[in-house]
């Protein structure tokens, strides 16, 4: 899924070095919130409309498509409007970027991973998720590659997906499809042992 | 060669009990020449500029006693009175807190202050008698300071990074900072950090800059900024 975002640096003639540096800070207001817009809604829509609802969706998004932070932009704008095109089919997986951290949220029927970066971990933000259940253990700052990694889907029978995050500097952590089904209850990933302050 | 004569100015702030407060100074700005003795005794300048005295038997670089101190504070104070005689002065005495028994009879011997009007709200004193506007004024001038802490927490320029990399690339909002956890033994460091130090290892490391010294403004306001970041969150030192 294609996210967009207003341009920010024309107007203020940046170069692509502080294009890139205002993005790399999150709270500093100037990047717009991202959107599916109307027209990526409209496409999805019609792209969808010749699957059978039973069939397993996974869908691909820079941003997560569902509402986390707005302050920091970890956040899709028109979210509530693609997870309703998402709404009639039984298993949904959306995978996505942007959060660079252990990320999972489940709403109804719509499964959220987010994928780890390769550089420059991010804490999470102070609010958002309905409930943080278990983080991933806080990044040794020290430890230049600590919090980041790569990951990987695998989807099961049951259309659901066990998701791999591959720490470089630690242990993986799967995130079981079994875990969201159960709303916590069953295989549960390992605890945090530091979280966050 | 003239003996380098020190000054010890004295502050006399109109306060109940005419308090006088004795601070020597080195600061060159603020160096006010005082006369010499010609016995070489400590001369000490009252804050009129004008008014001196000598404390006697003192020699410049030796240390006067506290009674010594008070003696000539008090002679400086009587002249300054003497010089000032219409000079307004607020003769309120220090009031002691004086709770009253039930029956309205003050507890305490004879010779304990008055029980007189005392008011809702215990005052006699300058600190308790600002207003709100100078508590909007000391907030805005706190603000200011740590308005200028998140600008250098934002600006790579500005805190000397020299890959354009600032502090809030890895800390949006100054979150992951935890100041309430200072000081703390940094394992990493195998030392007691402070947060300024763990700032400047940012600095030094992530930004790849050059540590700031402890008294630099930008490591001040850095940590105003931080420290505002986490207004209300109790202090726990030593957490990990």
């Amino acid at each position: 899924m294609s996210v967009q975002e207003k341009d920010f640096w024309t107007e203020r003639g940046m170069t692509p070095m502080q294009r890139m540096q205002t993005v790399a800070g999150l709270d500093n207001g100037l990047q717009s919130r991202f959107e599916v817009g109307a027209a990526g809604r409209e496409w999805l829509k019609k792209d969808l409309e010749k699957i059978d609802v039973k069939t397993p969706l996974v869908v691909f998004s820079h941003s997560p498509l569902y509402k986390y932070y707005r302050p920091w932009n970890f956040w899709t704008e028109d979210a509530d409007e693609v997870q309703a095109i998402l709404r009639p089919f039984e298993h949904v997986t959306v995978l996505h970027g942007h959060t660079h951290q252990l990320l999972t949220n489940r709403i109804d029927n719509i499964y959220f991973h987010g994928m780890l970066s390769t550089a420059w971990p991010w804490p999470y933000a102070p609010e958002g998720l309905p409930k943080l259940t278990i983080q991933q253990n806080r990044a040794d700052p020290f430890d230049q590659f600590d919090g980041c990694g790569d990951g990987s889907l695998e989807l099961t029978g049951s259309g659901l997906a066990n998701a791999l995050y591959n720490l470089w500097d630690r242990n993986p952590v799967t995130v079981r499809a079994s875990y969201l089904a159960s709303s916590g209850a069953q295989d549960a990933p390992p605890r945090t042992k530091l979280p966050s302050y | 060669m003239t003996p380098r004569r020190s000054l010890i100015l004295l502050a006399l702030f109109p306060l109940g009990a005419g308090a006088v407060v004795l601070a020597q100074s080195h600061a060159r700005g603020d160096r006010h020449p005082a006369p010499p003795s010609s016995s070489g005794n400590i001369v000490v300048a009252l804050c009129d500029g004008e008014t001196t005295a000598e404390i006697a038997g003192v020699k410049e670089g030796e240390t006067p006693t506290s009674a010594q101190a008070r003696e000539v504070a008090d002679r400086l104070m009587t002249a300054w009175r003497q010089k000032n005689p219409a000079a307004r002065w607020e003769e309120v005495p220090v009031r002691l807190a004086q709770a009253e028994r039930a029956g309205g009879t003050p507890e305490g011997q004879a010779g304990a202050p008055p029980a007189g009007p005392q008011g809702e709200v215990q005052g006699g004193h300058t600190y308790g008698a600002f207003s709100e506007r100078d508590q909007r004024i000391w907030a805005a001038e706190t603000d200011k300071f740590v308005r200028e802490g998140r600008r250098v927490f934002h600006d790579a320029k500005a805190l000397g990074s020299t890959i354009a990399v600032s502090c809030d690339m890895c800390h949006p909002d100054g979150a992951n900072t935890h100041p309430e956890t200072y000081p703390k033994f940094q394992v990493q460091l195998g030392r007691v950090a402070l947060l300024r130090d763990m700032i400047n290892w940012c600095i030094q490391n992530p930004t790849r800059g050059k540590p700031l010294v402890e008294d630099d403004p930008r490591l001040k306001a850095i940590e105003a900024y931080i420290l505002a970041q986490r207004k209300g969150t109790p202090l726990e030192y030593g957490k990990h």
